[in-house]
């Protein structure tokens, strides 16, 4: 690790000290006769993530990530609450060896730490610092406000904006805003949401129920579908995004369209009143999808009842 | 019946209806090795579809505890990557079975159909069954038949049968065999496995040829000067001596492997991904090659077999002194074959083919040797190799391109260097083993990297002449030392075309 000198740091400096680390690493593999270096490169991550303490969490997951995918790691850290402008920086390097007796494969990683005014200058220093011609991908660590000055810079130089609409503290709105936004940049900039790839396994396992020729009949025949989430909102009456989310797909696989304004029953229960096409529907009762939330559930953790975690716990009954 | 409208859009639109796979052979190498424990790591991704169901079955009297016990060992000793998690594996061998069967026992077979029908009912498994001939070649006639007898090429549901290859040991046994196949199942039902074509590099030879807008272009006689394709061993025929004896390598690895190498660079573009429109594509090249003619035989191959000395550092003994070879053997452990294809794209352009055991190094890779430049400005250089593509396969797959660089300094001198590109480096993500495709492609009724009857037929037709020719005694074998690149002839075969194999 190499920490530059503070109140030096420009984009000179920082590639000034790559080029150093990089010679001084071949040097000790030399040297020590240790397995020779393989420099990789295959994309840049961009990670923004407010607050010096949450380096800590992040490290594992930059290590998981470059191991698979080589990558230029730029870790930009910000302290908002901090009102004396600073800017540091340190560059290091990540080793993965790539098999037994093989070259050990190295991606570099520069992290910059800015407070006060100077979180104002981040973007100015990432568009240098990436290399060229590969895959931009930013991990937005912070809730998301699409409307920031700061994240509206910052995606204008990505390919790929990771963000985790979970936190949003009103998911309707706040998805209605980032779906505007999808659309706006789609010819420049992807999208991927966290919240959403958390539910992946719950859709394929959905999914799986109705792979079957002879279990496929009853999607037509659903009248009601209940999802419970015990994911938390900063906004108390909020809906979940996740359940949401999950709402949404089922209801746009299998071509819903809502038939009555969303209410809440209770206090914990948001209702969404939907209608299917082709129905072969012999229930009365077939116009309710309900979006349930509980929160706090504290009952049902994944240990007491036997499930794996994989995201927000959600119950399906799928009834025939 | 209506697609499934919630798998649109997830990664994997495509799952396998449930159904059951049923193994002959199951007490052999292959299915611990390989079968088993590819089954185990698709379930572990949760590829497989609920209710799918293993029963295994052959010669060997043991109960499905038993089966299962010998099965949860060989996952803990042959799984690749990462550990077995116990609460899947103990899932898959809910759905384990196994039921002794033999050939000469037509009852024994009323019994697999009736432990069929019982899965179907408690499993779910509608009917929809993957038989598997995991035994010796000899016996794929008489399983076939049997099947056929007690009525399990059909069922309520789909019924396919994947065969290992050797499919045929020549022609007339290649077309005896699939005339007795295609009596009891239709082409369709027939899966001929060849588990090159599962490797995710075999795979890439589309994508880089199909995927990218610069090598296209340059795919065709003006351009390219030859092709290498090659699959050097560093072992010897291990246990496998009395089996290899009667086969030998053309057989064993150009016959299969290395002719879907070479269709898959040698042929015209796909009109699409679909099983047949790549497969008629390879058949039409395979139709394009220049027949060998019986008396030109040592103008287009060259045959070895290795003497005893030293491979990584290692004393070993010669082919002949294996256990199980016959002492005077003629079989060839090293193959070399000039393949002409007379088309358009190809026309003088030959491509050869060579594989062999006990050679210095364990590599299988195609190398497309452009022309050179048509005129050398730069004098005073050291003569310029020209310009290469070689597409690494195994170990260390990958892809290098081969040209010349000005040397630093004032002169102007150009040095050969090479540009790589690994896919450990750039993939740090480890490839699926290529049985865990094929497998699942052939629940999913995906024949697209299965040989097809016809193609099999024409590669055999093409190297009868070689191996009627190779029948006759070799006088010289063996010809090369074990750890050196082959016998002299191959490389004075080389000299005689004005090339040289590559160096690897």
């Amino acid at each position: 690790m190499r920490n530059l000198p503070q109140r030096a740091v420009d984009v000179a400096t920082i590639k000034y000290e790559l080029k150093e680390l990089w010679e001084q690493m071949t040097e000790v593999s030399e040297e020590e006769d240790q397995q020779a270096l393989m420099r990789a490169c295959v994309a840049n991550l961009v990670v923004y993530s407010p607050g010096r303490a949450s380096s800590g969490e992040i490290s594992p997951v930059i290590a998981e990530v470059t191991n698979e995918q080589p990558s230029r790691v730029i870790v930009l850290l910000p302290e908002p609450d901090s009102s004396e402008p600073s800017l540091n920086a340190m560059v290091t390097a990540q080793c993965h060896p790539s098999g037994r007796g093989q070259k050990q494969i190295c991606c570099e990683q520069i992290v910059i730490q800015a407070a006060g005014r100077e979180i104002d200058h981040l973007p100015s220093l990432v568009r240098p610092l990436v290399v060229s011609d590969l895959p931009v991908f930013l991990w937005w660590r912070d809730l998301p406000d699409f409307q920031a000055a700061l994240f509206t810079r910052l995606v204008q130089s990505c390919d790929r904006v990771i963000i985790d609409s979970a936190g949003l503290p009103d998911a309707k709105e706040g998805l209605r805003t980032l779906a505007a936004l999808i659309e706006k940049r789609a010819q420049w900039t992807a999208f991927s949401d966290l919240s959403w790839c958390r539910l992946t396994p719950w859709r394929v396992l959905v999914a799986g129920f109705f792979d079957a020729p002879e279990c496929r009949p009853y999607l037509a025949r659903l009248d009601r579908v209940q999802i419970k989430s015990s994911a938390r909102s900063s906004n108390e009456r909020s809906i979940p995004t996740d359940g949401l989310l999950l709402a949404a797909w089922l209801a746009s696989r299998l071509k819903w369209k809502s038939t009555a304004k969303p209410k809440w029953l209770d206090e914990h229960t948001y209702s969404v009143g939907v209608e299917g096409p082709g129905s072969h529907c012999d229930h009365a009762d077939r116009d309710h999808l309900i979006c349930q939330w509980h929160s706090p559930w504290p009952e049902l953790t994944s240990a007491a009842r036997g499930e794996r975690a994989i995201g927000p716990i959600f119950r399906l009954h799928c009834s025939r | 019946m209506m697609e499934n409208p919630l798998r649109e859009g997830l990664r994997l639109e495509r799952t396998p209806e449930p159904c059951t796979m049923v193994i002959f052979g199951a007490s052999g190498d292959l299915t611990k090795r390989k079968l088993v424990p590819a089954l185990y790591s698709l379930a572990q991704q949760n590829l497989l579809p609920g209710g799918f169901s293993i029963v295994g079955s052959g010669r060997t009297t043991m109960s499905s505890e038993d089966f299962r016990a010998r099965m949860g060992e060989a996952v803990n000793e042959f799984l690749e990557v990462g550990a077995v998690d116990n609460s899947v594996w103990e899932n898959c061998a809910a759905g384990m079975f196994y039921i002794p069967t033999d050939v000469k026992d037509q009852e024994s077979f009323k019994s697999l159909s009736e432990l069929l029908t019982q899965i179907d009912q408690q499993r779910g498994t509608s009917g929809n069954r993957l038989f598997y001939f995991s035994t010796p070649p000899s016996l794929y006639a008489p399983l076939t038949q049997l099947l056929g007898s007690v009525g399990l090429n059909r069922s309520t549901g789909w019924t396919r049968v994947i065969i290992e290859k050797p499919f045929g040991h020549d022609l007339e046994s290649m077309r005896a065999l699939n005339k007795e196949v295609l009596e009891v199942f239709t082409e369709d039902q027939v899966y001929r496995i060849d588990h090159y074509l599962g490797k995710e590099t075999v795979q890439n030879i589309l994508v880089l040829r199909f995927a990218n807008g610069i090598f296209e272009p340059l795919w065709n006689r003006r351009y390219i000067e030859h092709v290498q394709i090659t699959a050097a061993e560093t072992l010897g025929v291990e246990a496998r001596g009395g089996y290899y004896d009667q086969i030998g390598v053309l057989r064993d690895m150009i016959q299969n492997h290395l002719f879907q190498i070479f269709t898959l660079v040698a042929m015209e573009p796909p009109a699409s991904l679909e099983a047949n429109a790549v497969r008629d594509e390879k058949t039409k090249v395979m139709r394009a090659i220049r027949p060998i003619a019986r008396e030109q035989v040592d103008q287009f191959a060259v045959r070895g077999q290795y003497a005893k000395g030293a491979v990584n550092g290692q004393s070993v003994e010669g082919y002949r002194e294996e256990k199980n070879v016959r002492p005077d053997s003629s079989t060839e452990t090293y193959a070399a074959v000039k393949l002409l294809v007379d088309n358009w794209r190809w026309a003088d352009v030959p491509f050869y083919l060579r594989s062999a055991k006990r050679l210095p190094k364990r590599v299988t890779e195609v190398a497309v040797q452009f022309r050179s430049a048509p005129h050398l400005l730069f004098k005073g250089s050291e003569p310029l190799q020209p310009n290469s593509l070689t597409l690494r396969i195994q170990p260390d797959a990958g892809i290098t391109l081969r040209f010349g660089a000005k040397l630093p300094g004032q002169a102007v001198k150009v040095r050969t260097v090479n540009m790589d590109f690994r896919y450990v480096t750039s993939f740090g993500k480890k490839s699926p083993d290529a049985y865990e495709r094929l497998l699942l492609d052939a629940m999913l009724g995906d024949s697209t990297l299965f040989a097809r009857g016809d193609m099999v037929e024409l590669s055999w037709r093409l190297l009868m002449p070689v191996l009627d020719a190779w029948q006759k005694p070799a006088k010289d074998f063996p010809n090369y030392e074990s750890g050196s690149w082959g016998p002299k002839e191959s490389g004075e075969f080389m000299h005689r075309e004005g090339r040289r194999w590559r160096r690897l």
